[in-house]
């Protein structure tokens, strides 16, 4: 029995076919964009950590892709636990991928993902990397790394020298402590004396008029030495208090660093914000250009009157 | 197929289109040399000299860098215009020539002739009428060979200001009346009525004159051309004088004094100065002259600084 297809059947026939065809079309230049069709090798790249690596994170070199991360695994069969990150590269830069080859991660300065940098090698210096060989690597500095290296050694240096100092005058101002005390026992046994009328010193002051101004005196000199003794009082305070300002202020110093070294980064990285934003405001303009290009949008601007060449009139002229 | 399909498919065409606009960066370079001059007229217009320099200077520099010599020399003749409102007469003559040499080769010769009114304009204003003369012929050509009527209106008018210079109301007259219609845009019928209002006055016909002049002030005002609205505040306070209304002409002589002042204009401001005493002692108008007197000499401001 040879029964025709009907029209509906054919339609239906043709739909699929041109659905299929696009399907396909569309694979094609997906997998076009994606280099699904291009050549590619693989390499190894071991670290100490995965630094935020994942599968499909971008393979640079020179900022330009030139493949994907696929695999991350922990290896357990060295002493030293690490992780052995898999790329695969495409295979027109595999002759740039030499023995002094570096891979790296890098972080992205504000957004984005971190990415493995790979510096090219020299061809025809080194030999070439083989496939499923493992590409030297260096370990990624994280923000504690840069802090340590911008902490400058003589700086810490000279916070050591500013605390032994402190400790310095700290037992000074305890040796003149014991003077003070000694002389002050001193003027007491002096004044004993006195009182009691010894010596010529002592039959003097021990006169009438002399007694008054010296009551006067010995009660100013009394409030003297107790504020003496207060103030001494507090200076054992002080000093006992010294180690614990000596760790806080090693603490402040510390911070002021950490500050110092954020500070330096932030800078460092300003004129890369600031291109950023020039970029963008380029970026702008062009999206402007482009709308007022657009037909549509251009029949509804206002018309932009003409530039004219200046006439200057002889009753204009000053 | 009905209307509504039509314009939907009209508009679909429109969208496809459109997604379609192809970059045009030489286009777009051009678009901000316009923009920039448009800019720099206003400036200029409003006596902000130092704001018109640096606007058309941009707009020179940008016009150099992309081979656009139509925008070179029309940043050129600005500048020149700038230098001119500024007193420089050399500089300016220099930079009108440039733009005149350009303009021959482009060839672009509405803009031609204007360059040459341009330069009979420094040769009026050193006195040297003859030249003026010569510069206004050669501007009339190269208008006429552009085939623009404004162009051809605005020499006409400047032929026919040359004209009343020498008392030669007659041509004057015959040359503002060729130029009437061709008067399109408000600057050159304020331009144009100006002239007649000057005219009208020379001929001895103050209502006549005070009409043109208002008309000139109105097209001057919308276009904001400070220093013509001047100009026809002058001439009104002229006519009014001649007609012997002195309390008028002393209203009109101060507020073209006011713009003249504002524009840093210090010769015609002193003018009107004079003027305002001459009409308030001959009219024995009793008026304060002190806002004239204790008012800053109107020296350029910084803005307006002669550039070197």
């Amino acid at each position: 029995m040879n029964e025709a297809f009907t029209r509906s059947e054919k339609l239906a026939g043709l739909f699929l076919f041109l659905t299929l065809l696009i399907a396909v079309a569309a694979l094609l230049v997906i997998g076009q964009g994606k280099a699904w069709f291009k050549s590619q090798r693989t390499y190894l790249v071991k670290f100490r950590q995965g630094y935020n690596l994942q599968p499909g994170s971008s393979v640079k070199m020179f900022n330009t892709e030139i493949g994907k991360v696929t695999d991350l695994r922990i290896n357990r069969l060295t002493d030293r636990l690490e992780v052995v990150v898999t790329i695969r590269v495409l295979a027109e830069y595999a002759d740039l991928i030499c023995q002094d080859s570096v891979a790296e991660v890098q972080s992205p300065t504000l957004f984005g993902s971190e990415y493995l940098e790979i510096s090219p090698g020299s061809p025809g210096k080194k030999p070439l990397i083989a496939e499923y060989g493992t590409i030297p690597s260096k370990e990624h500095k994280t923000l504690a790394d840069y802090l340590e290296e911008f902490q400058p050694e003589d700086s810490l240096r000279r916070a050591k020298q500013i605390l032994i100092n402190i400790a310095y005058l700290t037992e000074k101002l305890k040796i003149h402590e014991e003077k003070l005390l000694t002389s002050l026992n001193n003027f007491n046994e002096v004044m004993a004396s006195v009182l009691e009328a010894k010596g010529s010193l002592g039959k003097l002051l021990m006169e009438t008029d002399f007694y008054g101004r010296l009551e006067l005196s010995l009660t100013r000199l009394e409030t003297v030495l107790k504020d003496a003794a207060h103030i001494t009082g507090d200076l054992k305070n002080t000093t006992r208090e010294m180690p614990a300002l000596a760790q806080s202020v090693r603490q402040e110093v510390q911070n002021v660093q950490s500050i110092l070294a954020d500070l330096k980064q932030g800078s460092q990285e300003f004129p890369e914000l600031m291109g950023s934003a020039s970029e963008a405001a380029r970026g702008g303009t062009e999206v402007v250009d482009a709308l007022k290009a657009n037909p549509l949008i251009r029949l509804t601007l206002p018309k932009q009157p003409q530039s004219e060449t200046i006439h200057v009139e002889p009753r204009n002229v000053p | 197929m009905s209307l509504k399909s039509l314009g939907l498919v009209g508009l679909a065409t429109l969208l496809i289109y459109g997604c379609g606009a192809r970059p045009d960066p030489y286009g777009q370079q051009v678009n901000r040399t316009t923009t920039l001059a448009i800019q720099g007229q206003q400036w200029f217009s409003q006596g902000e000299l130092r704001r018109a320099t640096r606007d058309f200077g941009r707009a020179l520099e940008i016009s150099q860098s992309i081979d656009y010599p139509a925008g070179v020399a029309q940043q050129l003749n600005n500048l020149g215009a700038v230098a001119l409102e500024q007193g420089n007469l050399e500089a300016a003559q220099e930079l009108f020539n440039q733009a005149w040499s350009l303009n021959q080769e482009i060839p672009d010769w509405a803009a031609a002739s204007t360059n040459l009114a341009n330069l009979a304009t420094i040769a009026q204003s050193s006195g040297n009428l003859a030249r003026a003369g010569e510069y206004l012929q050669a501007a009339l050509a190269a208008a006429e060979r552009s085939g623009a009527n404004t162009a051809r209106g605005r020499i006409l008018c400047q032929l026919a200001s040359w004209y009343l210079e020498q008392q030669d109301q007659g041509t004057a007259a015959a040359l503002l009346t060729q130029a009437r219609p061709l008067a399109t845009t408000p600057a050159l019928q304020g331009t144009l009525n100006h002239h007649w209002g000057r005219l009208r006055l020379a001929q001895g016909n103050p209502p006549a004159a005070l009409e043109h002049f208002n008309q000139a002030l109105a097209a001057d005002r919308e276009i904001l051309d400070r220093a013509a609205m001047a100009a026809d505040l002058f001439g009104l306070a002229e006519t009014y004088q001649a007609q012997g209304a002195l309390d008028q002409a002393f209203y009109y002589y101060g507020r073209a004094f006011d713009v003249y002042a504002a524009l840093g204009k210090r010769s015609r401001s002193e003018e009107c100065r004079e003027r305002l005493r001459q009409v308030n002692e001959k009219g024995q108008l009793g008026q304060s002259l002190k806002r004239f007197e204790s008012q800053p000499e109107p020296t350029p401001t910084k803005n307006n600084q002669p550039s070197s």
